[in-house]
């Protein structure tokens, strides 16, 4: 890889593999992501993600495999510039929400004390006042971890499963949050999540890890068309096929993912006519049918089935 | 390291188990004087249960005596080791500790660290204690027995239990780190504080019934916390408990930080 396709990636991982017991919980993945994205990691619970962040993080050694963040492997030396939230957040709970940033604070040596007033604002913490952090809700522990994440202000972060316990106002927040830091700070993003839906508003990429093994990467505008119905044909000669609907039926909208496979976005419900017309231009169908689906049922056929056809009614 | 000591020390001085173990410390040191008075006033003007005159007297005790009774009967190290295994477990229970590792920090670092400021923490909750025994004895017994030589012998003393405590202190920052767990950590460390100095002086009996003379319970630091005597310290006992003390500082602390080195953080 030439240096600037390494630069490009804020993280990258190759063949990161990691057994617990013989057992491998990662194995063999293979994940990329680049500068700017909001990368959302899904799959099923003990399918990996947790322990595949863990290792990214430093806390968990992997068994193989490698991992490279911002283009070195120096990785001590580029943590520094990461934020994380794994798991619950690690607070303690016989303090306030600025003693336990003025803890991260020091630790990490930050000079500005502002910034802990700062988070505090960003995060909505800023009227806690004398409140113990055991004495929270869990959306408020969820907001205090981000902003110990956040401190130092990090150009990735790594977020596992961040609006878990947070009622619909708290992932609204939450989200814009996430949206606001990537957007304005550029930061980089990897989280994971079991709320699809809300994972797909604010995700650029993905990738889909089943049991320990990523099945799929893919970035949103794949997934976008992915979803959306078309009808799709499996034909004997793709592109004579488009010349026809271009020609015959003035159809623009379509794409032709493999050799012999066509999809087309627009006249759906004139499907049995496209068909017909295309049979009569001797074009041989061997499969037609509409596809698509919403994008929570897309990630769960992914995340049960892996890279499976989706298919929707025959036609 | 700097800002991570830092840090720990910022977390010393919230800790609400530091305080509360501080506190009940000096609590302790007074109550075994009230009740030492208490009951030497009763033994002089009380009955027994039938209603009989008590004859005879406690022994008289001097501030060194209580000194000693704090020190060599495991009560200041319960308090010691409830804050240490609270102060160090608390980073794994509250998962807190991610939050350095996950920054890049040397994991080394963060354990020398709070292993540094909890040996500071164990020290300051003797010296409290000390304290508390010195002026205690003042309020309780006078200034009568308060000369040079008491001086000597009070600090020789402290000196010493605070070196042997140094050593305890790296042992059970050890067991937390290796067990990261409550339950894990109360089985080792009650089963250290109570059975650990009865055990080894049982291997002591049987190697000297197979008719080995080595005493394995001479070489364990909490054995030198309890032998150590209050006056006329011999050179010798001085030197031998304090390289066993300096031995298991050493060890413990190179070994907690390579199985912090290697351990994942679940």
């Amino acid at each position: 890889m030439r240096k600037g396709e390494a630069e490009e990636y804020v993280l990258r991982t190759e063949g990161l593999t990691k057994r617990y017991g013989g057992r491998p919980a990662v194995n063999g993945v293979s994940l990329h992501v680049k500068k700017g994205a909001v990368y959302g990691l899904i799959g099923k619970n003990g399918a990996g993600k947790t322990t595949f962040m863990k290792m990214v993080a430093g806390l968990a050694r992997p068994d193989g495999g490698q991992i490279e963040l911002f283009g070195s492997r120096d990785l001590e030396r580029q943590r520094v510039r990461m934020g994380t939230l794994i798991e619950a957040p690690g607070l303690y709970k016989g303090m306030t929400a600025r003693e336990n940033l003025e803890v991260v604070r020091r630790a990490y040596g930050i000079t500005e004390r502002d910034c802990i007033e700062k988070m505090l604002v960003l995060t909505g913490l800023e009227h806690t006042g004398k409140k113990k952090a055991g004495a929270f809700s869990m959306g408020m522990k969820q907001r205090l971890g981000l902003a110990v994440a956040l401190l130092g202000n990090p150009d990735f972060l790594i977020l596992d499963e961040p609006i878990n316990g947070l009622d619909p106002e708290g992932i609204h927040q939450m989200r814009e949050l996430l949206l606001k830091l990537n957007r304005e700070r550029n930061v980089t993003i990897l989280l994971s999540s079991h709320i699809l839906g809300e994972l797909s508003r604010i995700a650029t990429a993905y990738g889909i890890i089943r049991e320990g093994e990523l099945a799929e990467e893919f970035d949103a505008k794949e997934l976008e068309v992915r979803c959306r119905r078309c009808q799709r044909l499996t034909v004997d000669n793709a592109e004579r096929a488009a010349a026809v609907l271009e020609e015959q039926l003035h159809i623009r909208e379509y794409d032709v993912p493999e050799a012999s496979v066509i999809r087309i976005f627009e006249h759906l419900e004139d499907s049995v006519e496209i068909n017909r017309r295309l049979t009569l231009a001797g074009i041989e169908i061997r499969e037609s049918y509409l596809a698509g689906q919403d994008l929570e049922s897309y990630f769960m056929s992914l995340m049960n089935e892996g890279k499976q056809e989706r298919r929707g009614e025959g036609v | 390291m700097i800002n991570l000591l830092k840090a720990e020390l910022y977390k010393l001085q919230k800790s609400r188990s530091f305080w509360v173990s501080g506190g009940l410390i000096v609590l302790f040191a007074v109550s075994i004087y009230l009740f030492y008075v208490l009951l030497r006033d009763g033994m002089i003007n009380g009955m027994d249960q039938e209603g009989a005159v008590i004859q005879g007297e406690l022994p008289a005790l001097g501030i060194l005596d209580i000194l000693r009774q704090i020190f060599a009967n495991r009560n200041a190290v319960i308090f010691a080791t409830i804050f240490v295994s609270l102060f160090v477990l608390g980073d794994y229970r509250s998962g807190a500790v991610k939050n350095f590792e996950g920054k890049g920090l040397r994991r080394e670092e963060i354990y020398l660290a709070k292993f540094l400021v909890t040996e500071l923490g164990a020290v300051l909750l003797y010296l409290m204690a000390a304290l508390a025994v010195f002026l205690g004895g003042i309020v309780f017994f006078g200034t009568e027995q308060i000369n040079g030589g008491f001086f000597r012998s009070f600090l020789s003393y402290l000196s010493l239990q605070l070196l042997y405590l140094t050593g305890y202190t790296a042992v059970i920052v050890l067991i937390c780190e290796m067990t990261r767990n409550t339950a894990g950590l109360l089985i080792s460390v009650l089963g250290i504080l109570m059975f650990s100095s009865v055990l080894l002086q049982g291997v002591d009996l049987i190697l000297d019934t197979l008719g080995v003379s080595f005493s394995i319970s001479r070489y364990w630091v909490m054995t030198a916390m309890d032998r150590c005597p209050v006056t006329d310290i011999s050179r010798q006992f001085i030197m031998e408990s304090g390289l066993v003390a300096a031995g298991w500082l050493v060890v413990s602390l190179g070994a907690g930080m390579v199985y912090h080195m290697r351990k994942d953080i679940v």
